[in-house]
């Protein structure tokens, strides 16, 4: 096994709202207003108003991501993609992400596993291939890494 | 402009699986045909920890394009007691470059227990097609 760089990803994120389902679990929800997408063979954007991020979060911040969204590539397919994933990282660094500042990526440990649901076609690979991601936070976004299991 | 880490695989833990037959649903109208193998043993080893499979399952679902798409469940108890549920989805292949099973992993575990640690990291796992061992490696 190894990893092979696939694509990047730039997402405008809007308000996040917290859902308190029970003193022990707290769902979040925060949507995407924009984004885009650019990897060997694979280039477009993210659907407006098609999805966002759903995360369970700790009391300490960290919690998991389950996100769903369409990606609409450039010559017009239309990609399915839902992904889990973990956010952990000390409490001043889940302090200054949640404030919006900028923080080195590398103080946190912040990692997805998507999987895509893509059209019969020249995407189709998608469709049996396992992904790592690496998200990084920026005061109005965020910007996700996508390696390829090989 | 920081940039966020390069990500890499540590080795991390060897899953051996002991299945059953398997459960067959049929082909549904939704699509694929759905199938259920319980996990009914197995051995858990690697970074210090051993343990036992002790209930599990893969539910799977094999699509016409000849890729299974399969959902994972087992249960591990280690040597002192404590237990963590280790799950994901992933997929099978029976053709191309790679020919076997290869899964994305979380770990759920007590958060006061001595497994902890196994739900703060994201993990990949395979076993090639003619393999024993699920080879687990962590996300760096």
């Amino acid at each position: 096994m190894r990893l092979e760089f696939a694509l990047e990803m730039r997402i405008e994120l809007g308000p996040r709202v917290h859902i308190p389902v029970a003193a022990d679990y707290t769902r979040g929800a925060v949507l995407i207003e924009a984004g885009s997408f650019c990897g060997p063979g694979l280039s477009g954007r993210v659907v407006r108003g098609s999805g966002g991020d759903f995360p369970l979060v700790q009391p300490d911040g960290g919690g998991r991501f389950e996100s769903q969204y369409l990606l609409r590539t450039d010559d017009g397919a239309h990609i399915l993609k839902r992904s889990t994933g973990v956010r952990q990282a000390p409490p001043d660094v889940v302090r200054a992400l949640l404030a919006g500042e900028q923080v080195d990526p590398a103080r946190y440990y912040m990692r997805m596993v998507p999987m895509f649901e893509a059209p019969a076609g020249p995407y189709d690979w998608l469709n049996r291939t396992i992904f790592v991601g690496v998200g990084q936070r920026e005061p109005t976004g965020s910007v996700f890494r996508y390696w390829k299991l090989v | 402009m920081m940039h966020a880490p390069v990500p890499g695989l540590a080795c991390a833990f060897e899953l051996t699986l002991l299945r059953d037959a398997p459960v067959v649903v049929g082909t549904t109208p939704t699509g694929g045909q759905r199938s259920h193998v319980p996990v009914i043993g197995g051995h858990f080893c690697g970074e210090g920890l051993t343990g036992s499979v002790v209930a599990g399952g893969e539910t799977l679902l094999q699509r016409a394009d000849g890729v299974v798409v399969v959902e994972a469940n087992y249960y591990i108890r280690f040597a002192d007691g404590a237990v963590a549920r280790c799950f994901g989805r992933g997929y099978r292949t029976i053709s191309g470059e790679f020919t076997g099973l290869r899964l994305s992993l979380l770990f759920e575990a007590a958060g006061d227990g001595s497994v902890a640690m196994l739900a703060t990291r994201v993990y990949v796992a395979e076993q090639p097609e003619a393999g024993a061992v699920l080879t687990i490696s962590r996300i760096t």
